[in-house]
């Protein structure tokens, strides 16, 4: 098999003197859809920053496609292929929608963001007719939209969600995972943080289950779905 | 008819106040350093017109060219030198910073130039306009108009150029901007060099209406500090609006209380904003 797209290994990090994260290894293929998953405070956001750059690893390695990350500042990050739709979504809210893509392709030079600006507005309408509206207008849902798009704006190789369904409807929900299925399809990677591990493991091809900062479990989505531990522990299964 | 001619002259001083205030208000809202050195560095602006003009010949109003790169150049450095080191310190840390900064300024100034008052002088004048019944001198009016022109130009460097939509999403959240690949220090030492930039652009227009001293440089901070407050933090609208409200206030101030209560009415006019609407005339909302 090829070397993974993504590959995380042995990466500590953590807040001033607090440890949040514990040697994690988690590798991701090219063309995937993988998931993370696991409760609050298990340092899921935590690690999504350390990939991105925001907080530097005290330890281990972050390496994309070959390249080592690990000290890289987020904007080599991007550069490189990975982009992050941060938890809460963090739109420029008082920024028109069509200024936030903007700001998505800011390390573009290349000729091809109005053409990926309008494919932004096919692949949401809503954006399209609300283009020129402040973010902060849109609905939780749209600004989820808003933000997965503006991620798409510097053209990734990878995208990074975190927390994908937090506070949006079920139909909405339903809605977003189609269209990463799409993306997915035309040859996008995916790594999604989702508390709701029943959404999650049916999006995913491979998932990763985190506690207290370290990977507890790790495989194909469908088998952990059927793994009776998880299904007691996520599921709720009776 | 003196209520229009009043009227007119608080325009023209708005006008330039809004320039001040413009760049002090860029940095404080996107940087939240709160920069002391700012009065200075518009007094700096007004000597270089002054000599400019004097030894060279060359006009205050051109003089403007050459300050604007200078200026923005000088603010650059200093922040990625200095204060980019404490950005992330409490804001009356880098406070004390611009203070420090500001008492060196400002000394080197007197030791330099002293503390003469100082008048540029256009020789030969440019003669007064009439409209109606109310007489402006025409280089007032250039003026006003030119600093109007450059708050403007500021407005639309932030909100229609791809650097200017990066300051503003600093502004809004640093983070979610750097995880658009912003350099967000990078984007700090070129609002500081902005902010510098409107200072020492100013400079040379207030030397048309005021005497130039070192010591005339507390007095502009504390206009730009009620300006910001009154229009709202870290907005060039909000600039400009608290600017032309400041400069109405102020005329009519110096008519009907006289011109020593003029800057007493502007604080009584920041305590009472404070009070009622501590977020600012227009608030701190869109585009900086």
């Amino acid at each position: 098999m090829d070397e993974p797209l993504l590959r995380i290994s042995g990466v500590h990090a953590g807040y001033g003197d607090v440890p949040v994260l514990w040697g994690i290894d988690l590798e991701v293929a090219r063309g995937e859809i993988a998931c993370l998953v696991g409760s609050n405070g298990a340092g899921k956001t935590t690690l999504m920053r350390t990939i991105s750059g925001l907080l530097a690893a005290t330890r281990g390695s972050v390496r994309f496609d070959g390249r080592e990350l690990a000290g890289a500042p987020p904007e080599q990050t991007l550069a490189s292929g990975i982009a992050q739709v941060p938890e809460g979504r963090r739109l420029f809210s008082a920024m028109s929608i069509r200024d936030n893509l903007l700001m998505g392709a800011y390390l573009r030079t290349d000729t091809g963001v109005a053409a990926d600006l309008e494919r932004m507005y096919a692949l949401f309408p809503i954006l399209g007719e609300r283009r020129h509206q402040h973010a902060g207008t849109l609905s939780g849902g749209e600004q989820q939209m808003c933000a997965i798009a503006r991620g798409l704006m510097s053209a990734p190789r990878m995208l990074l969600i975190d927390e994908l369904s937090l506070g949006l409807a079920p139909a909405i929900v339903d809605q977003l995972c189609d269209t990463l299925r799409e993306l997915n399809r035309a040859g996008l990677t995916l790594l999604v943080v989702e508390q709701d591990v029943a959404i999650a493991l049916e999006l995913a091809q491979r998932a990763f289950v985190m506690d207290t900062g370290r990977i507890t479990r790790a495989g194909d989505a469908g088998t952990l779905a059927n793994d009776p531990a998880i299904r007691e522990a996520y599921l709720g299964a009776l | 008819m003196l209520t229009l001619q009043i009227l007119a002259n608080g325009l023209v001083l708005g006008g330039l106040y809004a320039c001040i205030a413009s760049g002090f208000s860029l940095v404080w809202g996107v940087l939240n350093v709160i920069n002391i050195l700012h009065g200075s560095f518009i007094v700096l602006g007004g000597y270089l017109a002054f000599y400019a003009y004097g030894l060279l010949g060359i006009h205050p109003f051109l003089s403007i060219l050459i300050a604007a790169p200078l200026f923005f150049a000088l603010g650059y450095a200093m922040q990625h030198t200095l204060i980019n080191r404490m950005i992330a310190a409490p804001v009356l840390l880098t406070l004390t910073l611009t203070f420090g900064l500001d008492l060196m300024l400002s000394n080197a100034m007197l030791a330099t130039f002293t503390a003469d008052f100082r008048k540029l002088t256009l020789d030969p004048p440019l003669g007064t306009l009439a409209f109606g019944t109310i007489v402006l001198p025409v280089d007032r009016l250039i003026a006003m108009v030119l600093a109007l022109g450059l708050t403007g130009l500021l407005y639309l460097v932030l909100s229609r150029s791809r650097i200017g939509r990066a300051i503003v999403a600093v502004r809004m959240d640093r983070e979610a901007a750097a995880l658009m690949g912003v350099n967000v220090k990078r984007v700090y030492a070129i609002t500081f060099g902005l902010g510098t930039l409107m200072a020492g652009a100013s400079g040379p227009l207030l030397a048309m209406i005021f005497p130039i001293s070192p010591l005339t440089g507390p007095a502009y901070l504390g206009k730009a500090f009620v300006i910001c407050v009154l229009g709202g933090l870290g907005s060039v609208p909000g600039a400009m609006i608290g600017g032309l409200a400041l400069g109405v206030v102020e005329s009519f101030g110096s008519l009907w209380f006289g011109p020593e209560h003029a800057t007493t009415l502007s604080f009584v006019l920041l305590i009472l904003i404070l009070l009622v609407r501590p977020e600012g005339l227009l608030g701190r909302k869109g585009y900086a």
